[in-house]
């Protein structure tokens, strides 16, 4: 029984320390603040060269 | 100049509707089946040929897709400049190969003005024409207008896809490999599908040299499960969100690039855009003296026409354009410069510098 609260235990200390490390040194996780869908006015548009 | 408007259903109405908004004050609608219902400053009546559209030097052909190749084999013969609606592979196919007709007889047979094809090729055309190389060219369209237009989704669905793979047109599965596009609001996200769909083939022959063309159709889950069945229940009489997509991705300046343009409208109304434009713009070649041709005699889309620029203009009257501004990147090795992304990427920081992967 205290072998397998020992595991337990460990199990869920090596979890802790995954999940803090991700959460330390990972991706901020926040979606890119600019870019995106914008109307247009084709006056605005690039000229282009027709072949 | 009489314009005749071939079929009354949504396509055919708001095509008259739009013509008659862009200065046409001699628009004939007829019906193939019933009375055309009445339309403001519209002539209506039924059947073809029609006393009230005899004089017609611009015919628009909004019936079914199946119907459209015979009527317009026959005007073309007739010396009639002619638009057409169709949006089945085989129809498109078919009506490309009357370009040594049309050619002979002096007409412009446009194919495919629609929404997609259509607004989708207009789109894709116009981002090919920024890039100084082009390696890939996607389309996507969200929705569907009148009930023909639901049947014809249903068929795309269930059979076979065209698309070009290494500069050749190839058939796959219809149905397969699902891509998450992303419209603009309102229709946002959704799986789009290979799909029985004309962009490929039209953006072939205007772009030949392009390596992988490729259109999708969003689609349901049921959709795509009950394809290959007849309909289960019948189609709306409108849909009425619609949205086309288009992004290319090829190289500027030795720089990798990809751009992403979209409408939004409902499909029937940006159909009805694509097809009153292409006649504003006919009819513009027509009356000029000068004899200089955007839309060149033979068969045409809106992926070969000359005059990208004025028919988005005109088109964008009745639907919303929308461009996509990416997220830049910076390159370590900084004789590249930055890279203008069109799907979203992590950045690590502000004007972050990141390894650039060859």
């Amino acid at each position: 029984m205290f072998m397998m609260f020992r595991r337990a235990v460990f199990g869920a200390a090596i979890a802790a320390m995954t999940a803090a490390i991700l959460r330390i040194f990972g991706g901020d996780g926040a979606p890119p603040q600019r870019g995106g869908w914008r109307e247009v006015d084709p006056s605005e548009l690039q000229p282009i060269k027709i072949n | 100049m009489q314009i005749a408007v071939v079929g009354a259903g949504l396509v055919g109405r708001r095509t008259a509707m739009a013509l008659v908004a862009h200065g046409f004050n001699n628009v004939a609608l007829l019906s193939q089946t019933r009375e055309a219902k009445t339309c403001d400053g519209v002539i209506v009546g039924q059947g073809w040929p029609h006393p009230a559209a005899q004089d017609a030097e611009i015919v628009v052909l909004a019936t079914e897709s199946a119907r459209q190749p015979a009527m317009a084999i026959q005007l073309v013969k007739s010396g009639i400049h002619v638009v057409t609606t169709a949006d089945n592979p085989a129809d498109i196919e078919r009506l490309w190969a009357l370009d040594d007709i049309a050619t002979e007889a002096g007409v412009t047979l446009v194919i495919g003005a629609a929404y997609s094809p259509g607004l989708s090729t207009l789109l894709a055309s116009y981002l090919v024409r920024t890039l100084d190389t082009v390696d890939t060219i996607s389309t996507a369209q969200f929705g569907t207008g009148g009930p023909a237009c639901a049947h014809e989704h249903h068929r795309a669905m269930g059979s076979s896809a065209r698309e070009v793979h290494e500069g050749v047109l190839r058939t796959s599965r219809g149905g397969s490999g699902r891509e998450l596009v992303w419209f603009p609001d309102p229709v946002g996200a959704a799986d789009c599908y290979r799909a029985g769909l004309a962009d490929p083939f039209l953006l072939h022959q205007a772009f030949p040299t392009v390596r992988r063309i490729e259109s999708r159709q969003a689609a349901t889950r049921r959709d795509r499960l009950t394809s290959r069945l007849f309909m289960l229940r019948p189609p709306h009489v409108e849909g009425l969100l619609g949205a086309v997509w288009a992004e290319v991705r090829g190289h500027v300046d030795g720089r990798a690039e990809h751009r992403a343009m979209a409408v939004t409208a409902s499909q029937a109304t940006g159909a009805a855009a694509m097809a009153a434009a292409f006649c504003k713009e006919l009819a513009g070649q027509l009356s000029r003296e000068d004899g200089e041709r955007s839309i060149r005699v033979g068969s045409q889309s809106a992926a070969s026409s000359g005059n990208l620029i004025s028919l988005i203009k005109l088109v964008s009257n009745d639907v919303r354009l929308w461009t996509y501004d990416g997220t830049q990147i910076l390159t370590t090795s900084g004789e590249t410069g930055p890279i203008q992304a069109a799907r979203k990427w992590r950045i690590p920081g502000e004007n972050g510098v990141i390894p650039r992967l060859l």
